[in-house]
């Protein structure tokens, strides 16, 4: 069966130093995706997550080029380098395949509220840019996981109604998912991703029953997560075929237009 | 036509989930830490099993880790003479036993109840695998082919990996590889080639390519289908399987034949004489 149809907001290529990717490849990525019938994934470049900006561009921009038909790309702000990442997030949004920015405060080790964060967000307001950022629960044992808890970005949310937010992992476990729904339900321009490792059963079911219609988006966190996972969550619950359809594509276009150039 | 794709891809998950048969390795009777959903009574459990995708499973308890081994392990015997055909995993505890004749004598009753593997908490029981009683313990449970799950994070991969090999007969499933350490196999791939004993459930095995990567390093036939259920989706831990383009019949293996196997000894033996 050689359907394609899911879009997949949230996967990542590139080499990671803690652990080697399985299908860590653009060629790899895209046979599994063959296999979890996604048309169309949306990649966080590795390199540019970790500050090698020129490696992590020229690598992206070629991935692009080879894959245009499956491939899409984040450009990645981090405030670590606001100055200097702000301006190449300004050049490579308009680059064909770039579709929006990443931003992660949990491994930049940076408060979205920090002062370095500021001029991106009034940049992705302008832009009126789709905006992934990591969000997650509370937790214990890993502190800077509270930068990124889904209520941190309320102000955010408030002061630039113009930029669309996707807290990525939908806050990872059940504090963050019920505080993801909360920003869902506050803020029109909330959105969030499935990506993740952690799905309780009926979990999908509640979250729609507890979000405005439109804002879960199909991701999977390949090819470091295994995507067959939550395609498995997504196909199996218990909901009506539209709302799936809505979640494995229909949001994503939605929320993307014309920048998917589908 | 994209409706029309979404009810093929529909369609073929339920029918190949029911033509691979799962026989779930972890599926919990009781209420969990926190969640929306327990399988709390043998009633709630029987219908989870009847409404979805896995229609049977080994059973384990959350009362034998979060409030008592002991009760956990009653409640779970009682729930198992309700539900005809399923087996239990009990929980055990290696300082709370005056000698290994007791000890002998609790497992021979739990085995007899249908609890036929073995569970341990060293971190939430606030004990270590190092210690001596474990000796006695594990060989107990190697004579008697009780297979012995442990979750990663109870342990570790440098206190696990040395018992496995002074056990080489007991069959040891450690929950959570790769993911407790964060999609990590550098620590855990060394210890599971190095130890044929060691199992490999599925549940909360998140890498990315993982089960392939698994199958082509260990073999398939160390390799078990797990959900963890409720507290994890059964249809999310199907996912990899289902939609795998490993053979069939090696993810049958991996489904259900596997586990099968390896509990059709227990119980046939008794402990030394």
């Amino acid at each position: 069966m050689n359907h394609l149809f899911a879009l997949d907001v949230h996967t990542h290529l590139g080499a990671v130093s803690t652990f080697r990717p399985r299908f860590g490849t653009p060629e790899e990525m895209i046979a599994l995706m063959d296999t979890t019938h996604t048309q169309l994934s949306v990649v966080i470049p590795m390199a540019l997550l970790t500050a090698q900006f020129e490696l992590g561009y020229r690598e992206t921009v070629t991935m692009l080029e080879r894959h245009p038909d499956r491939l899409r790309a984040y450009t990645v702000f981090d405030p670590n380098w606001p100055d200097v990442s702000l301006k190449l997030v300004a050049r490579y949004l308009d680059h064909p395949g770039f579709v929006g920015v990443k931003i992660h405060p949990t491994i930049h080790g940076i408060d979205p509220t920090d002062t370095r964060y500021r001029e991106f967000w009034a940049f992705a307001d302008e832009r009126e840019a789709v905006v992934l950022t990591h969000s997650w629960s509370p937790d214990p044992a890993k502190p800077t996981q509270n930068l990124a808890v889904p209520d941190r970005f309320a102000d955010v949310l408030q002061s630039f109604p113009k930029l669309r937010l996707i807290l990525g992992h939908c806050g990872g476990r059940d504090v963050g998912r019920r505080l993801a729904v909360e920003m869902m339900q506050q803020y029109a321009n909330c959105y969030a991703d499935l990506s993740g490792d952690d799905w309780p059963t009926g979990e999908l079911e509640w979250l729609l029953t507890q979000t405005p219609r439109g804002r879960l988006l199909y991701g999977t966190d390949a090819v470091w997560i295994e995507p067959r996972y939550v395609f498995g969550h997504v196909i199996g619950a218990n909901i009506p075929t539209e709302d799936r359809m809505a979640i494995l594509r229909g949001n994503a276009l939605a929320l993307f237009g014309a920048r998917l150039a589908l | 036509m994209t409706l029309r794709m979404l009810t093929d891809v529909e369609r073929h998950f339920e029918e190949e989930a029911a033509a691979l048969a799962p026989y779930d390795a972890c599926m919990w009777l009781g209420r969990p830490f926190n969640g929306r959903i327990a399988y709390d009574t043998p009633t709630a459990l029987r219908d989870a099993l009847t409404a979805g995708p896995i229609k049977k499973a080994l059973i384990s308890c959350t009362a034998s880790e979060l409030y008592d081994p002991d009760t956990g392990n009653d409640v779970l015997a009682d729930a198992l003479a309700e539900l005809p055909g399923l087996y239990g995993v009990m929980t055990l505890l290696p300082h709370d036993w005056g000698d290994v004749d007791s000890l002998e004598v609790k497992v021979s009753i739990n085995v007899d109840r249908g609890l036929r593997a073995v569970r341990l908490y060293p971190k939430s029981h606030r004990y270590s695998l190092r210690i001596p009683s474990m000796i006695p313990l594990l060989s107990l449970l190697e004579s008697l082919s009780l297979p012995l799950f442990i979750h990663i994070g109870q342990t570790s991969w440098d206190e696990i990996g040395p018992l496995a090999q002074t056990f080489p007969k007991l069959p040891i499933l450690v929950e959570s590889a790769g993911h407790h350490e964060y999609l990590n196999m550098r620590h855990a791939l060394p210890w599971l080639e190095a130890s044929p004993n060691i199992l490999v459930p599925t549940n909360r095995q998140f890498l990315c390519g993982g089960l392939e990567l698994l199958v082509e390093r260990l073999g398939a036939d160390r390799i078990l289908f797990s959900s963890c259920a409720p507290t994890l989706d059964p249809n999310a831990a199907l996912g990899p399987l289902v939609f795998s383009r490993l053979p069939r019949d090696v993810r049958r293996r991996i489904a259900h034949e596997n586990l099968e196997r390896l509990l059709a000894d227990v119980g046939t033996r008794r402990a030394r004489p």
